[in-house]
């Protein structure tokens, strides 16, 4: 009798010592933040990045700067479209918002964005489950209405509102919702393909 | 004919010179900074591990949430970043526990005019991006014992020695949050959006 009681406890507490370590693993799982109603920036210009091989010493007139840097280049970069601002509001109704000012009429410019998206899902197989959450790979979209982009005024002004599941495509419409990182964001010129601005600020003191 | 070459070769030079000058791209005018909300930062799904069935407008393929390389420690109802033209680090949030303590880190390209270097005077010099955290060690911003984190700090003194990298043309290519307890970033910019059914085309 007793050591019927003492197997069937042992039974007991392996389950019991099984649903808690099912339960810690299940728990680190992070939660989404309840709430994170926009994303926000300034546009500055995109520079080539600095390397060794192309750097230069700096004598001044700064003294706090670094011993070395390169001359700024933009090749890789684009050279053609000149920028007055530009601003770019994500919100969490998933509106995408472009606003900008000093662009030359005609030039036609894209918005790019990088972002990962964690989303529940309801059926997944290769395990099979159901209401999981999923991370999917970095997904890199294009806004703008392809292929004309987003067109300034004959003033020069930038003004252009689309949504995050056209700019996915009706194929991936559904990953404009859940926790959507903003992994980069960036201006292109379309007629050379180049990023020209990315998130940024100019220091008012500058 | 040969009074003509060196009239010629002056042009060729000055062509030449004219494509190797580099076509100097200005700063905007203004650029007041970065105001984002922050999400959770997840694993990178690289490459998709399992198959999505349903919904059906998605990738075929995905990852299941992983927080290995990213913090599985904090927790986070919400916090908001910004970084404003006056050269101010600001983070407001809630939902942490007591005594966390975390910092922002950013990734930053700079490029600054009117600077003399070993090939001219006056030029503008972008410096190699650098990896910042904010407030710098060993300060951080630490939570309250309500959960609530509430602090700012200053751009150039994240930057020391190099203060003066907090003017001109700052490029963030990238902001995270960081648990400081594992050095892992827990937080990045980006929106949440609710809800299981697809959003309306427009």
């Amino acid at each position: 009798m007793h050591r019927g009681w003492t197997a069937s406890g042992l039974v007991a507490v392996t389950a019991l010592i099984a649903m808690g370590t099912l339960v810690s693993a299940a728990s680190a799982v992070v939660e989404f933040p309840r709430k994170a109603s926009y994303y926000r920036i300034w546009f500055v210009r995109a520079m080539d990045e600095c390397t060794a091989a192309n750097a230069v010493d700096v004598r001044g007139p700064f003294p706090n700067l670094p011993a070395t840097g390169c001359l700024q280049a933009n090749t890789e970069t684009d050279d053609a479209v000149p920028m007055g601002f530009a601003r770019l509001l994500i919100t969490h109704t998933g509106k995408i918002a472009i606003l900008g000012g000093g662009f030359p009429f005609g030039v036609r410019l894209g918005l790019a964005l990088t972002l990962r998206v964690t989303r529940r899902v309801a059926e997944v197989r290769h395990p099979a489950g159901s209401n999981k959450r999923v991370t999917f790979e970095d997904v890199t979209i294009q806004c703008g209405n392809t292929p004309f982009g987003f067109r300034p005024s004959p003033a020069g002004r930038l003004a252009g509102v689309t949504t995050l599941s056209a700019c996915l495509g009706s194929s991936l419409s559904d990953l404009a919702v859940g926790n959507i990182e903003v992994v980069n964001a960036s201006l292109i010129n379309l007629d050379t393909g180049k990023v020209f601005a990315t998130a940024g600020v100019v220091p008012v003191r500058g | 004919m040969k009074r003509n070459v060196p009239v010629l070769g002056a042009v060729a030079t000055l062509l030449v010179l004219g494509r190797a000058a580099p076509a100097q791209v200005s700063f905007p005018s203004i650029a007041r900074g970065y105001a984002t909300w922050l999400v959770r930062a997840m694993d990178p799904c690289d490459p998709a591990t399992l198959s999505v069935v349903s919904p059906t407008n998605l990738p075929l393929g995905g990852c299941a949430q992983a927080n290995t390389a990213t913090d599985d420690a904090l927790g986070e109802t919400f916090a908001i970043l910004r970084v404003t033209e006056l050269g101010k680090i600001a983070l407001v949030g809630t939902g942490f526990t007591f005594a966390d303590t975390l910092r922002v880190r950013l990734v930053i390209r700079v490029t600054r005019s009117g600077i003399d270097t070993s090939v001219g005077s006056n030029q503008n010099v972008t410096f190699m991006d650098r990896s910042i955290e904010c407030p710098r060690a060993p300060e951080t911003f630490s939570v309250r014992p309500n959960g609530l984190v509430a602090g700012s700090t200053d751009l150039g003194a994240c930057l020391a020695p190099d203060m003066d990298l907090n003017r001109g043309n700052l490029q963030i290519l990238d902001a995270s949050l960081i648990d400081t307890a594992n050095g892992r970033v827990m937080a990045v910019p980006g929106v949440l959006r609710v809800g299981m059914s697809a959003p309306r085309h427009r």
